[in-house]
């Protein structure tokens, strides 16, 4: 049986730098597989995902994993997971440097969306709690922006009130930890902005 | 662990909107950690009514209904961004009666409440420990705006710096999700006695637990 080796910090930090990566490589190879030999809701982003998860695990320092998450979650046009894993990868200690462009392009897709009255699906127009989320990626959208807007305290508050409602009748699974997460990495990054860190 | 903990003063340098931005993302969290205070006291004052008379019951898991059990995991993060943001607060808090400062001390009125029911209902100092990471621990390592010295306590194992172990580490015994949640009750309220030690001014009904 091979007995473990002992390895000093610096190689053992070399090796596990090189593991991350090359698990960041395998779920990029992953995730090209079904974008180029699969369309649309037949793609199975498992092993892709799976690949980013370990990575994470690797280094949960490093912005990265997520930054390749937001990626699967926009071609998914999953626009709550796309902005979670966006600001995820933003307040990581090693964000990702696409991040806050990709994030910007998100806000102007879901600010287009609402617009065009396209942010909640037709299938899933007038069904009780199935406003709460577009509504919640909208609120941040606006928000990120830094100017008042009309809307803005009776949006706030048809979330909230939402959420809250939605808590009492059902599991929200992790829908409310992306709510929370979000809107503490959407502060803590506005913050950043501010002081002219980006 | 990182201790650079910005603030959304006007101060900050560059734009208004930035500023204004971060204006709008404390509101936001304000307002949000009270949502959910508000749904975790509405479930415990419905076994305060009900267990008035049987003072003598050790309440245990048991008092933790599906809906607070939905609350608590989020109530976890929050309560580190209060542990990390507490300064911030009570600094816009102080503006006069503006619509943030009015609910920052709508905020700190529940937060005090919920913290005195939690004591009375439960007895925190023999609510069971758990020595591994919770899946809202794991799911927020690496998360810098939640890692900082002030919540060392939550993913650190002892002062030596070694996180606590995830959950299937080999060697891990997973306790039941009931004892889990007990704990992030217990947690809760210690979170809640490090504010009040370190004095940040919240409200005195925080007197009510000390021991």
């Amino acid at each position: 049986m091979d007995v473990p080796v002992n390895v000093d910090a610096d190689l053992r930090r070399r090796i596990l730098a090189s593991c991350h990566s090359t698990l960041i490589r395998l779920g990029d190879l992953s995730r090209y597989r079904e974008t180029e030999l699969v369309t649309g809701k037949g793609r199975n982003w498992g092993p892709a995902i799976g690949y980013y998860d370990l990575a994470s695990v690797i280094n949960p320092d490093s912005g990265a994993s997520h930054n390749q998450l937001a990626v699967i979650a926009l071609a998914d046009g999953n626009h709550l997971r796309a902005t979670y894993h966006l600001y995820r990868a933003l307040s990581a200690r090693e964000p990702h440097p696409t991040s806050k462009g990709n994030l910007e392009i998100e806000f102007k897709k879901i600010m287009s969306a609402w617009t065009k009255g396209e942010l909640i699906p037709t299938e899933d127009a007038g069904i009780p709690g199935k406003a709460l989320t577009p509504w919640f990626v909208y609120l941040h959208a606006q928000c990120y922006r830094g100017v008042d807007f009309v809307e803005h305290d009776e949006l706030e508050n048809e979330v909230l009130s939402q959420l809250a409602v939605d808590l009492k009748e059902r599991s929200l699974e992790g829908t409310l930890q992306k709510f929370v997460v979000i809107n503490i990495a959407a502060e803590d990054f506005s913050k950043v902005r501010s002081n002219g860190m980006y | 662990m990182n201790n650079t903990t910005f603030q959304c003063s006007a101060d900050s340098h560059p734009g208004e909107s930035t500023h204004n931005a971060c204006l709008f993302f404390q509101r936001i969290n304000v307002k949000t950690f009270f949502t959910l205070l508000q749904i975790l006291l509405a479930e415990l004052e419905r076994f305060a009514i009900e267990d008035s008379d049987n003072k003598e019951a050790q309440p245990g898991p048991d008092k933790v209904t599906v809906v607070a059990r939905r609350v608590l995991p989020a109530l976890r993060n929050y309560s580190s961004w209060l542990l990390i943001n507490s300064d911030s607060l009570v600094a816009q808090g102080q503006d006069k009666d503006t619509p943030l400062s009015v609910q920052i001390k709508e905020f700190w009125k529940i937060y005090a409440n919920t913290l005195t029911l939690l004591a009375s209902t439960f007895d925190v100092t023999s609510l069971p420990e758990v020595e591994y990471l919770l899946e809202e621990d794991e799911e927020t390592l690496g998360f810098k705006p939640l890692i900082q010295e002030a919540t060392n306590r939550r993913y650190l194992l002892d002062a030596g710096g070694r996180r606590k172990p995830l959950m299937l580490d080999p060697g891990v015994e997973r306790n039941h999700p009931n004892l889990e949640m007990l704990y992030r009750i217990r947690e809760f309220v210690i979170d809640g006695l490090d504010l009040v030690v370190s004095n940040v001014g919240s409200p005195s009904p925080h007197k009510d637990f000390r021991s």
